[in-house]
């Protein structure tokens, strides 16, 4: 009488696995991660306790490459663990692990690389290995497509890393990256500095994703999820970092400012609007990437390089979790849109008020001594940011009396106290890049000045625009902006138009069709 | 066909463009978002017409499969899951040869049956022939307009006042992607469009040159690279008029206006004339797939119906300790199995999982429709709202506003590192609202809640579901169903489609209120109902992910019931824990080291933000048996069968049956053709690979980069881990216990029942109510013996 149906199931043959596959079944793939963890979280240790960096095997362990090495370390186990899991069923899973793996170790390895052929080395490793798994589902067009793009971005920033590294090395013998640091802020030779400090910076610039080399990045949704964490969280700010570790050179020559100012204000203005409309939530995190990295770099442009290592460090956390969660459904709550004149005024008044809660808060750290443009618009975006609080709290009417002392209440809470917290954290990030560290190193005179306007004057007129977007639907120029910022403002075509050609140009065998 | 009649000019005063558009429309299936993302027959625009015959059109104009392809059965037959016997019993009823079946069975190469002609866009066109994607360009444009629409808070609704097509012209004369992409002019070619849909549409297919033959085929096509829109916004059409095709109309006018665009723009070197494919491949026939369907199918059954007992046992007339009332999904046979298993006194009855309260729930600030989609709300039910929807909306703000987006991940950094740990140990869980918040059924001045006659009206029908008519038992649980997942897109699919995808928890506890309720038991009386003083309704909630039933409200119930409840409960206890131990080992779960340990791995799934398998959902559905449950009770049914309590002898005007078949029989064969289209097609017809899932707020997912809405279930629902399907496509093998007569009486009363049947939807049999023989319908013949 008992009888079972399950269905027979119609089995498919597993393809037989690749060489790579048949390598990495050798190794213990989950050990991996755990074990540069493990390092990362011994050379913090090492490092807090010491203040002078350690250079061994080509690696060098200091207070900056530790706690990047720690977080690329952490972020990998996780986003490891979480593949292992997410991919049960794949036929070449034990592919996929094996170069996971491999990412994550080539990303710690940068982070930490020293000698300066380990650190080119590394960082094209990284580049090979993310393009294999960005090209995972190879079955999928659109996946070698954006792969190819993200490919060929990646060449360019390797071939400027390799150019700022003979700069180093022909000018001043440099084989590591602590010599080009310590060379950097001794030496005279303006014009081999200058080239060295551009190139560098334009090579950043290429890596992390900046407007308009930033198309691939918001492409790269072809990826498995953790793939996506693991890039945004651990990958693109490579160049950041960095960026940190040869600061005197960033320092001592103000058209990096400049150049560092100006497409990090490009990828904010471009970036930060797409991620306001874009329905798709893991694109909208990535293009939401691409203003962090904006943000990061105009920091280093005003050489608050603890500021710098604080937002890596803070981005990456939320990035990887933001991806790895990108699948929860959110709630429907949809609240009514504030008006214009009350959320542009809400905004103002705010800020005004952070600004002063903020002031005085520095001045209580100690931050506020020597203010130069570079501290003052540092300060002037965290004052706009808590504003932003209080248009969030006030904007919505409500009826209810309770409620809206309630949000009163938060606002003065938030002026109060976010200041605080941030100022807390600037401080305590510069502690730990030693007392040879300043919260903000950067020089006065016009050339810095630009540099400090130029994005916060982008930033405060991106509040403002946001603050008054949900009064401006509806409207002609809202709508048109709508539009136009959906798409990047068509940078990203642009500059995948011109990819493609330089593909073609380049290409020996093909498989896909690519024009258009 | 008369030569004039090929000038598309004369052509159009045949026919009326409007006609045609408006029939290609109501093709595109509604598909519901991921709040409610309830299970949709695929293929519901099809149901007046044969299953082959829909087939075809499936594959000209989506280009999917509907039904498996021959390599399928050839494996199936191999392994010996159907033999000689039931090919030849396939072959007469579909009228194939059966030893030409059976040599192509035995890996001989297939015949073709037909010359495959699929109907081509003038954009695909030339992107054949140039090596282009202007197609897929078009198509992305499109989706995104789509997805920007959604995400601003309009709908794709046809009744706007601004009509989507007016929306779409605007939008797309400003947008320059497509003229930037290497087709300048585009927007000029759009703006000279007219600004009705059909008068649009009318334009676009003379600039094309679509013959008007071929206009439904042309239409159809052109509708599929905007397929997971158009459901959407079929949907939303839906909700209203099930017979409108509201802004479907407006997607097909844009994608032909983007398509002639294409064709008066791109550089082609010669004029696309032929509107399909000039290199046909020959395909097996649809009814050879078909005949072989059905020889699958009859394997399995004949092994069902020899299960299902000869002659129902005369119940006894005795009272029972405790009835247990569980919704028709597959998933409640398991557990009403073991819980009958355990005691001669428990009794479970299967009835659709809203027990009959059509209603609208209102919590905090979202409402939703808690009823099968079929069924529009009667009355609507308030929860008392205790969630402030501002922190959510606070993160939102603050994350995407410029500023405090650079700042909070500054501040907030190692909150996100301990919000890791914290999903990365699967140790967040989440309680549902509906289970615990305080419900009030009182009419209120704005018109929710339930007046005392609209509540015995509601107790009378569903005392009459149920089959109510013995004994009542002193305890009398109705026990609805929901699923728990994490980080999952597709989580309300597992839920209860008969609560409308959401919980069943809520309609429970408000179906006990109302039998609870003296008044109405007062009421209930004089109709002849007599529900015992002592009997008591409790709701429960059945888990289906770790396969655990909670009772709900227990603390409010009488405590002289306190000991039976508990009683009850340690039944259900050890019910679960049976159930739980059959069903683990599918997902990959073994049962070992005891069942407490069993429980809390399945419960870490639940909770497991990659865990991309929580669990089967309804996954293996291949039956539909309306009986007494004496006829079924101890037989084990593997998990694959929908169970509704159907006594004839007690249904003596058949109004029960008509209900039967007309509801939860169509919802039954929705649920089943979506996990076959998704089974059978999962690159067109299913959501694709979750890991590659790109959620599009609240509307669906979209797989990669790019791309349309994908509808219909995730690879992952239908696929195990080790590659093999876990669902096998089986059409709904629907079996009622009643005379033919009354079976033929519901048929030519319910027209969309009688589309399923005989046309070969569902596979129909009857079971006669005094003895063991079986008949089964035979479209287009009748009744013969199985």
């Amino acid at each position: 009488m008992d009888v079972v149906y399950q269905p027979s199931h119609v089995t498919r043959p597993m393809p037989l696995p690749g060489r790579a596959a048949r390598v990495a079944c050798a190794m213990p793939l989950q050990a991996v991660p755990w074990v540069l963890l493990a390092l990362a979280t011994g050379a913090v240790a090492w490092a807090a306790t010491h203040d002078a960096p350690a250079a061994t095997l080509g690696l060098c362990v200091d207070r900056v490459t530790s706690i990047v090495a720690l977080l690329v370390a952490g972020i990998g186990v996780v986003a490891c663990r979480y593949a292992e899991r997410c991919m049960v069923g794949h036929a070449r899973r034990r592919e996929f692990l094996a170069w996971m793996a491999a990412t994550v170790g080539c990303a710690v390895v940068l982070a930490m690389a020293d000698a300066l052929p380990l650190l080119i080395g590394a960082w094209i490793a990284l580049g090979t290995c993310l393009d294999r798994v960005l090209r995972f589902f190879r079955e999928r067009p659109e996946a070698s497509t954006a792969a190819r793009r993200a490919r060929t971005v990646s060449w360019i920033g390797d071939a400027l890393l390799v150019a700022a590294c003979a700069v180093a090395w022909g000018a001043w013998g440099s084989t590591s990256v602590t010599d080009a640091a310590a060379s950097a802020s001794t030496v005279r030779d303006g014009a081999a500095l200058t080239a060295f400090a551009l190139v560098l910076c334009a090579a950043v610039i290429v890596k992390s994703a900046q407007v308009p080399f930033h198309g691939w990045l918001p492409d790269t949704m072809e990826a498995p999820t953790p793939v996506s964490a693991l890039m945004h969280a651990g990958i693109v700010n490579a160049g950041g970092v960095l960026l940190i570790r040869l600061a005197p050179a960033i320092e001592r020559v103000p058209e990096s400012w400049l150049l560092l100012s100006a497409f990090g204000t490009a990828s904010m203005v471009v970036a930060a609007p797409a991620t306001w409309f874009g329905a798709r939530a893991k694109t909208a995190l990535a293009w939401s990437t691409v203003s962090q990295m904006g943000f990061m770099l105009v920091q280093c442009a005003l050489c608050a390089f603890p500021a710098a290592l604080l937002h890596i460090v803070g981005h990456g956390l939320y990035k990887a979790w933001s991806f790895l969660r990108a699948g929860e459904v959110p709630p429907a709550a949809r609240l009514p849109a504030p008006h214009a004149t009350r959320a542009l005024s809400l905004l103002l008044l705010g800020t005004v008020v952070s600004g002063l809660s903020l002031a005085a808060w520095a001045s209580a750290f100690g931050l506020a001594n020597g203010a130069g443009p570079g501290k003052v618009a540092l300060l002037a975006i965290v004052a706009i940011a808590v504003g932003q609080c209080w248009v969030a709290l006030l904007g919505r009417r409500r009826a209810c009396v309770r409620a809206t002392l309630a949000r009163v209440a938060a606002s003065a809470a938030c002026s109060a106290f976010a200041p605080a917290v941030a100022c807390a954290l600037y401080a305590a990030a510069a502690l730990w890049l030693g007392s040879a560290a300043p919260m903000v190193r950067q020089g006065s005179g016009t050339t810095a000045w630009i540099a400090a306007a130029v994005p916060v004057t982008a930033i405060a007129v991106l509040a403002a625009v946001h603050a008054a977007m949900p009064a401006l639907e509806g409207r002609r120029f809202g709508e048109r902006l709508r539009i136009h910022a959906m798409n990047g403002f068509y940078l990203g075509v642009i500059a995948n138009r011109a990819l493609d050609r330089v593909n073609d140009l380049f290409r020996t065998t093909t498989n896909g069709v690519t024009r258009a | 066909m008369p030569e004039i009649l090929r000038n598309p000019a004369l052509a159009r005063l045949a026919v009326p463009v409007a006609e045609d558009i408006a029939r290609a429309c109501l093709l595109i299936p509604p598909c519901w978002g991921l709040e409610s993302f309830v299970a949709v027959n695929p293929f519901v625009g099809h149901a007046p017409t044969p299953i082959d015959a829909a087939a075809r059109v499936v594959r000209d104009g989506l280009g999917a499969s509907l039904l498996p392809p021959v390599s399928h059965f050839r494996q199936r037959w191999l392994e010996g899951a159907f033999d000689r016997a039931d090919v030849e019993g396939a072959a007469r009823r579909v009228g194939v040869a059966s030893d030409a079946l059976e040599s192509m069975l035995n890996g001989h190469p297939t015949s073709p049956g037909r010359i495959e002609v699929p109907s081509r866009t003038a954009a695909e066109w030339i992107d054949w022939r140039e090596g282009t994607r202007w197609n897929q360009v078009v198509c992305d444009a499109l989706a995104r307009w789509c997805e920007m629409e959604h995400q601003s808070g309009r709908s794709l609704d046809a009744a706007d006042p601004a009509r989507p097509f007016a929306r779409w012209r605007a939008h797309a004369s400003v947008d320059l992607s497509i003229d930037i992409a290497g087709l300048p002019g585009f927007r000029d070619e759009i703006a000279l469009m007219p600004d009705d849909p059909d008068a649009a549409i009318e334009r676009a297919i003379d600039i094309i040159g679509v013959d008007f033959t071929e206009r439904d085929a042309a239409f159809l096509r052109l509708l599929s690279g905007i397929y997971g829109w158009a459901t959407h916004a079929r949907r939303i059409a839906w909700e209203r008029d099930r017979n409108d095709p509201g802004a479907v109309r407006d997607l097909l006018a844009a994608r032909a206006c983007a398509d002639a665009a294409v064709m008066r723009l791109a550089p082609s070197t010669g004029r696309a004339v032929a509107r399909r494919s000039s290199d046909p491949a020959p395909v097996g026939d649809e009814r050879i797939r078909l005949a072989l369907q059905e020889a699958s199918e009859d394997a399995y059954c004949r092994r069902l119906l020899q299960s299902v007992r000869a002659s129902a046992d005369a119940e006894p007339d005795l009272r029972p300790a405790m009835q247990a009332v569980f919704c028709i999904d597959v998933r409640s046979e398991p557990v009403r199995r073991h819980l009958e298993l355990l005691s001669p006194a428990v009794q479970t009855k299967g009835f659709a999982g809203f027990f009959g309260v059509a209603m609208e729930w209102s919590d905090a600030d979202t409402t939703s429709a808690r009823c099968p989609v079929l069924l529009k709300p009667a009355c609507s039910i308030q929860s008392e709202s205790r969630a402030d929807p501002l922190a959510a909306g606070l993160a939102t703000h603050l994350h995407k506003a410029p500023a405090s987006a650079f700042a909070s991940v500054e501040i907030a950094g190692l909150a996100y590192a301990a919000a890791m740990a914290i999903g990365e140990s699967c140790l967040a869980s989440r309680e549902r609202r509906e289970e615990c918040a305080p419900i009030c059924l009182d009419p209120e001045s704005d018109g929710s809640g339930l007046g005392l006659d609209a509540q015995v009206r509601t107790a009378e029908f569903m005392l009459r579901g149920m089959g109510m008519h013995g004994h009542i038992a002193p305890v009398v649980m109705l026990c609805g169903h929901s699923a728990r997942s994490a980080n999952n897109p597709h989580g309300t699919s597992l839920d209860c489609g008969a609560c409308g995808g959401h919980g069943g928890a809520a309609n429970a506890r408000v179906a006990c209120a109302i039998l609870n309720s003296p008044h109405v038991r007062d009421a209930l009386r004089p109709r002849g109902w007599r529900i015992p003083e002592d009997t008591l309704f409790v709701a429960a909630v059945h888990d289906t992910s770790d396969d655990s039933i909670r009772m709900l409200d227990s603390g409010a119930m009488p405590p002289s019931y306190a000991h039976a409840l508990r009683h009850a409960q340690q039944m259900l206890d050890d019910a679960c824990a049976a159930a739980r131990a059959e069903r683990a080992p599918s997902l990959g779960v073994r049962p070992r080291g005891g069942a407490r340990r069993l429980l809390a791995a399945l419960r870490r799934r639940t909770r497991d933000w990659a865990e991309v398998r929580p669990e089967w959902g309804l996954a293996g559905n291949a039956a539909f048996i309306a009986a007494r449950r004496s006829r079924t009770r101890g037989v084990d049914l593997g998990s694959r069968t929908f169970l509704h309590d159907y006594d004839a002898d007690a249904d003596t005007d058949g109004a029960l049956l008509d209900l039967i078949l007309s509801a939860p029989m169509v919802v039954a064969s929705w649920i089943n053709l979506q996990y076959l289209a998704s089974t059978v097609d999962p690159e067109v017809l299913g959501a694709g690979d979750k890991v590659l899932h790109n959620r599009i707020g609240r509307a669906g997912v979209a797989v990669g980069n790019g791309g349309d809405l994908r509808t219909g279930l995730p690879l992952q629902s239908v696929q195990a881990a080790d590659g093999s399907w876990r669902h096998e496509p089986l059409r709904l093998q629907v079996i009622v216990e009643a005379p033919t007569s009354r079976i033929d009486g519901v048929l030519a009363n319910q027209r969309h029942v009688a589309d399923l049947v005989e046309n070969g939807w569902v596979r129909l049999f009857a079971l006669d109510p005094q003895g063991g023989a079986h008949q089964r319908f035979v479209p287009g013949e009748g009744w013969e013996p199985a």
